[in-house]
């Protein structure tokens, strides 16, 4: 059983509402595995004592698409994004923003905290985040249609 | 009304910043900083009606901001806008007088609801 609250797609949605309005689109997404090549982005979670408690892998497309809508970069430069896999640092920090945000929906009154520790270029994902998919209890995955830009999955893993 | 927002995330600000817009705050009367130390610089310098503060940021927390503010007797309304919802952070940020803590993330209705009051 996991430690941590599964995420629900209301929950996602309440979440990224805030950033991209009601108009957002939540629906279950493609698992995206720490070592594929459409894992593209990695953020690690960690308690207060600093394990790794929760993974969430984002591909390409959602950390372009939420990365430029989140500062209203324009769609064009989103698409340029997804076609060369250059992502801007804005894009990447706002997209750092995203999933801080959705993590809050881990923990209720009765878990343990966990914060944002860093995120990494998947490729370059320490030991303790490809660690996880040993110790994974729960995976959960959303495609998010995030208005006027486009749509991208986010692989959410918790211990 | 003059209003500082502080918060490390320029996206949070901006967030922060459009929600004021939307309950009738002017832009012009809205300034920004990037952390609690200058924020704090700021507000030495010009003390505004209203601070909107995140809680967890480099150089000086939102807490550590307010506390320094108290113990230096410069007299603020500071409110947190935060994902830090715990029992025990809302203790501390009760104790040290914050007037409001809304928690990210927010809609326009929760975000009305916690610091319409303070709002001109």
């Amino acid at each position: 059983m996991a430690t941590y609250v599964v995420p629900s797609d209301t929950d996602v949605k309440n979440a990224l509402a805030m950033f991209f309005g009601e108009d957002t689109v939540i629906g279950e997404g493609e698992n995206i595995a720490l070592d594929s090549k459409e894992a593209f982005q990695a953020a690690d979670f960690i308690s207060p004592e600093g394990e790794t408690v929760a993974a969430f892998v984002c591909d390409l497309p959602l950390t372009a698409y939420a990365g430029a809508a989140l500062t209203m970069i324009p769609a064009a430069g989103a698409e340029d994004a997804v076609k060369t896999g250059d992502v801007s640092k804005l894009m990447l920090d706002n997209t750092y923003e995203v999933v801080n945000i959705i993590s809050q929906f881990l923990m209720n009154n009765h878990t343990p905290h966990l914060k944002l520790s860093k995120m990494y270029s998947a490729k370059e994902a320490p030991d303790a985040l490809k660690e996880m998919v040993g110790k994974t209890a729960e995976q959960i995955s959303f495609k998010v249609d995030i208005p006027n830009y486009g749509s991208g999955n986010i692989s959410i893993m918790i211990t | 009304m003059n209003i500082l927002v502080v918060d490390d995330s320029a996206a949070m600000r901006m967030i922060v910043k459009k929600n004021l817009k939307a309950l009738g705050v002017d832009n012009s009367e809205i300034k920004e900083a990037a952390d609690g130390a200058l924020a704090y610089e700021m507000i030495e310098k010009s003390v505004p009606d209203l601070v909107v503060s995140d809680w967890n940021m480099p150089n000086m927390t939102g807490l550590q901001l307010l506390e320094k503010l108290n113990q230096e007797e410069i007299k603020v309304k500071l409110g947190f806008v935060t994902t830090e919802a715990s029992t025990e952070m809302r203790e501390k940020a009760t104790d040290a007088g914050a007037r409001f803590m809304i928690t990210k993330p927010f809609t326009e209705d929760s975000f009305k609801n916690g610091i319409g009051k303070y709002l001109n």
